[in-house]
């Protein structure tokens, strides 16, 4: 037997409709109503949720600034050029042709990135909020809303519903095992952490062992999309150079939705990993080499369509200017973002600089923010989706969008 | 001197009692609870709709207090009545498990020490070091006997054949550290013990509380060799999970997983314990210091909650008051222990209160203030009113629970008394207002087909698939406990997916018996009827009902393929989603 898509599809309406899970009855009509192929070559937004707080001073790290060496006497990665300080430590910085400014030596794989001019970085970014709490800070991001948890929605989940163009039942993708909190509200995202777990398992004594694929609610549509347009795709391990780090695979997996004119506009994906209370120097390290491969392999494997890509890779809040006790650092609040796509203003740092002396660094012990995040993420709702509405999609927000970030 | 021999007496009782069972701090609920407070909902709040009937009432007591009913259970609660059914739950010290003991004991990890799981984790890791070092010497290329899990991920054009097994890949690659090796080993055999009893135990109240606080005190298995320490871990907290909060707090802030995994068993005072030089000031030391994190997450996730009312300076003080409480040697003898010369002598002040216990104490004194602290008493309710009512807790249930909370020291029976006789848990607003997680869905289901399992890995791997690998949430959160978090598109088709390999019996080492569902003489509509009263679903709504006929046309009407895809096609449904 083969289960009925048609059928199942009405049955995974029941599904949404009781479980109230997000499902849009308007969703399912545009998604039932609409042609089988979306409009190729649409303008995407992704976004890469790096919780657990990255520490920023490491990532693009201000070795111009005189009070970096005794903040973290021994977290400190030399200047360009110097020598590294012991055999635990990584190498030296890399140049970023930015005095005072150097790159964490395992970002390596992003500097021809950096060169072309597709990658940028946003440092002294962060929130208004001063909360060094992880879950508030990923929910406040999350929500778009700093200090606000009542939101019933997610940011990206309004930026979506504010893009120019044709509907896709496709449009909204997180490539996770549950539904991010960005993407909950009116939009009818689908989340799923790999193709696998869309899959059904064939009956036993079906007649010809016919795989039945099918679905709760949307997705039902998403898979038959997705199986025909990724059909013949196949996903060795090394293959394309991404990593086989998670944030290797699920880069991978939206590189290929982009690819595969699913009718992607949004698209969320996250790694962990980033919380370096105790000798962070290794774990930064190999967080930092597997997204920069990951990062890499996504933009080689994008190619042309890199222009139609907006990628903005960023955390919850940054960690403590000085080093803890234990080698490591604590929760602090200002951290860098990573902006990757074809019309970035790329290799350049945008922001402004506050400084790390005792009084520039908010609360005496954290890089401070100079640049809300909501700047950088609504720059790229405008340029990607169209959505200028700013008010509507962060509420409360009234500051500005980033300019001179992406070329419109 | 009267009263002298009295008071000995009594004391020398107490004693007795202690050693056996805690004594119950509140009264047992009332005989007919359940029956006023369902009337008292209805009153309260007409707009619900009627009072909960009798059946109601039963199968929603099972679906709070249980995994999933099985089918004797809701005649078993008929009998005895829902409030001796509760307190038989809040006591489970008394409940004889045998059976279900006789069962884990399969599992040599819950047998073997602490320190010797450790060892055996060092000895493997050190091993692995060498083998690098040796093949990198040698430039042979590494071996593919520990190929990384993702090389196994089956390709997705292949056929779903290989699907039986997924979740394997899910389980390792949330496992970090834990994902390979006797790491893997260790966890595997716990989060097996963990689906045996949640699917077996007579106790399960005790269980579903033993997996709430695990989540509370969540320790990841995979960030050092937590894997090692997590089988002694988990079994202190299932001992503790009916008693008083103040106990769990203090077990989980003496324990070496919990003190590896939020990384205080380094923090320490930045002085070096010696002076440095003759008369000059000690100077710090920068590789030694504290480390703020077990101290923000005590306050924020173990007790006070995020809007508490704490300050940073308070959290700096809290870690300043914990330095020293620390582990003998994690990789060989893990066992608390208090380092003076780690400790931070200094003044503290926590909360507007002065700690001037000095040494050790001071982190007593800390958990004694935490676990007396009225947002304490507000954040756990408010927890457990979210576990046991809905996602939405109501304030004023909330309110009652944290009274109960802070007038009797913390003791939880009386918290979830409190819980268990209030209008708001047997409003039918309450009722199946919850979303299964993945291991409720998983145990729930398996209980209510009374399958056999001789080999839980696969049902494991399933939890693992539909979202929540046991053992690996990464951050000290734990899992969600809500309905938006857990309804994902792709959850939900793992969802139905684990329904049909149930029911179709293509769960390695899971067996379920079908003949009592299906005869060749049965219609359609007979066999779907008797697969819903099987799953505990008298009132299986018209849409469903016709979805899953509509599904079973064409198919063979012939036991048991019938029966089976019935069930899995049910155990899917919305209905089934829910407890």
């Amino acid at each position: 037997m083969r289960i009925s898509r048609r059928a199942l599809l009405k049955g995974g309406a029941v599904v949404g409709a009781m479980l109230g899970g997000g499902s849009l009855p308007g969703f399912m009509r545009r998604a039932l109503a609409a042609a089988d192929e979306g409009p190729a070559r649409r303008q995407v937004l992704a976004f890469l949720f790096l919780r657990g707080a990255m520490d920023g001073l490491n990532v693009v790290s201000p070795y111009g600034e005189p009070r970096l060496s005794e903040l973290r006497p021994t977290l400190a990665v030399p200047a360009p050029g110097e020598e590294r300080k012991s055999d635990v430590g990584p190498g030296a910085l890399l140049d970023l042709g930015v005095p005072g400014f150097g790159l964490h030596p395992s970002l390596e794989p992003l500097l021809p990135l950096w060169r072309e001019g597709t990658l940028a970085f946003v440092h002294a970014v962060g929130s208004p909020s001063a909360t060094r709490s992880h879950f508030d800070a990923q929910d406040f991001l999350e929500l778009g809303t700093p200090g606000v948890k009542g939101t019933r929605d997610g940011w990206m989940a309004r930026a979506v519903a504010q893009a120019r163009g044709d509907r896709s039942r496709l449009e909204a993708i997180a490539v996770a095992q549950r539904l991010p909190r960005s993407l909950q509200g009116e939009a009818a995202a689908i989340a799923f952490a790999s193709l696998e777990q869309l899959r059904l398992r064939p009956l036993a004594g079906a007649p010809g062992g016919a795989q039945g694929a099918a679905s709760g609610k949307e997705a039902f549509a998403a898979v038959e999309l997705l199986e025909r347009k990724l059909a013949g795709r196949t996903f060795r391990p090394g293959e394309g150079g991404y990593p086989a780090a998670q944030v290797g695979q699920s880069l991978r997996l939206l590189a290929a939705l982009i690819h595969a004119d699913v009718g992607l506009r949004v698209g969320f994906a996250e790694v962990g990993g980033w919380d370096t209370h105790v000798q962070q120097q290794g774990v930064l390290a190999r967080n930092l080499a597997d997204l920069a491969k990951a990062l890499a392999a996504f933009r080689a494997d994008l190619g042309p369509r890199l222009d139609d890509v907006v990628l903005i890779a960023a955390t919850e809040f940054g960690r403590t200017a000085r080093q803890n006790g234990t080698l490591g650092t604590d929760h602090g609040h200002g951290s860098v973002a990573l902006v990757l796509g074809g019309r970035v203003e790329g290799g350049r740092i945008h922001g402004r600089w506050p400084g790390l002396s005792d009084d520039e660094l908010f609360e005496g012990r954290d890089l401070a923010v100079t640049t809300d995040l909501r700047a950088v993420l609504a720059a790229a709702a405008r340029a990607q989706l169209g959505a200028t509405d700013v008010g509507r999609l962060f509420p409360g927000y009234s500051g500005l969008v980033l300019p001179g970030l992406l070329r419109v | 001197m009267r009263h002298g021999i009295p008071w000995i007496l009594g004391a020398v009782l107490a004693a007795a009692c202690a050693r056996q069972a805690r004594k119950d701090v509140t009264p047992p609920l009332a005989t007919d609870a359940s029956q006023a407070a369902a009337g008292a909902a209805a009153e309260q709040d007409p707009e619900a709709g009627p009072p909960l009937s009798a059946q109601e009432q039963i199968e929603h007591a099972l679906s709070r207090v249980t995994f999933g009913a099985r089918p004797a259970d809701k005649e078993r609660v008929s009998r005895i009545g829902v409030a001796a059914f509760l307190e038989e739950q809040l006591h489970p010290e008394q409940i004889a498990d045998g059976a279900v003991e006789e069962q884990v004991a399969k599992f040599p990890v819950l047998r073997r020490s602490s320190a010797e799981l450790a060892q055996e984790l060092a000895r493997y890791r050190k091993q692995k070091k060498e083998d690098k070092a040796g093949a990198t010497a040698t430039a042979v290329p590494s071996s593919t006997m520990d190929a990384d899990p993702v090389a196994e991920a089956p390709d997705p054009n292949l056929p779903a054949a290989a699907l039986p097994r997924a979740g394997q890949r899910d389980l390792r690659k949330q496992l970090g550290k834990a994902g390979r090796g006797p790491a893997f080993d260790m966890v595997a055999q716990l989060a097996q013990a963990k689906l045996v009893r949640a699917i077996g135990s007579e106790r399960q109240l005790q269980e579903v509380m033993a997996e709430f606080w695990f989540n509370h005190f969540n320790v990841f298995a995979g960030k050092q060799n937590e894997a090692a320490l997590l089988p002694a871990y988990e079994q202190q907290i299932r001992e503790l999970a009916l008693g008083r909060f103040a106990d769990l707090l203090a077990a989980t802030a003496h324990s070496p997983a919990m003190l590896v995994y939020l990384d205080n068993w380094r923090s320490s005072t930045p002085m070096p314990p010696r002076r440095a030089g003759r008369g000059q000031p000690p100077r710090r030391n920068p590789n030694r210091g504290l480390n703020e994190n077990y101290a923000r997450e005590l306050l924020e996730l173990h007790t006070l909650g995020v809007d508490g009312g704490y300050t940073q300076q308070d959290i700096v003080e809290v870690a300043r008051c914990f330095t020293g409480w620390t582990v003998a040697e994690p990789q060989r003898d893990p066992r608390y222990v208090f380092r003076p010369g780690m400790h931070d002598p200094g003044p503290k002040r926590v909360l507007e209160h002065e700690i001037a216990a000095g040494g050790e104490d001071d982190g007593n004194a800390v958990l004694d203030l935490l676990s007396q602290h009225p947002s304490t008493a507000r954040f756990i309710s408010r927890k457990l009113v979210q576990r046991f009512v809905s996602d939405d807790p109501p304030e004023a249930l909330v309110q009652r629970a944290a009274d109960a909370f802070s007038s009797t020291g913390g003791d939880i029976r009386s918290v979830l008394r409190t819980i268990f006789e209030s209008p708001e848990m047997w409003s039918r607003r309450a009722l199946r207002a919850k979303v299964r997680t993945p291991l409720e869905l998983v145990a729930g289901s398996v209980r209510a087909l009374g399958a056999r399992v001789d080999d839980p890995m696969a049902l494991a791997r399933a939890v693992a698939r539909i979202g929540q690998p046991l053992f690996a949430a990464q951050p000290p959160t734990g899992y969600p406990d809500d309905a938006a978090s857990w309804l994902s598109s792709g959850a939900l088709l793992a969802r139905i997916d684990f329904g049909l390999a149930l029911a179709s019996g293509q769960m390695e080492g899971v067996q379920v018996d079908l003949a009592p569902l299906a005869r060749d003489s049965m219609g359609p509509e007979e066999m779907l009827d008797r697969a819903a009263a099987q799953l505990g679903m008298p009132a299986l709504s018209d849409r469903t009902r016709q979805y899953v006929l509509t599904q079973l046309r064409g198919a063979p009407l012939r036991s048991p393929i019938f029966a089976s895809r019935a069930l899995g096609l049910l155990l899917g449904s919305p209905e089934l989603q829910r407890r």
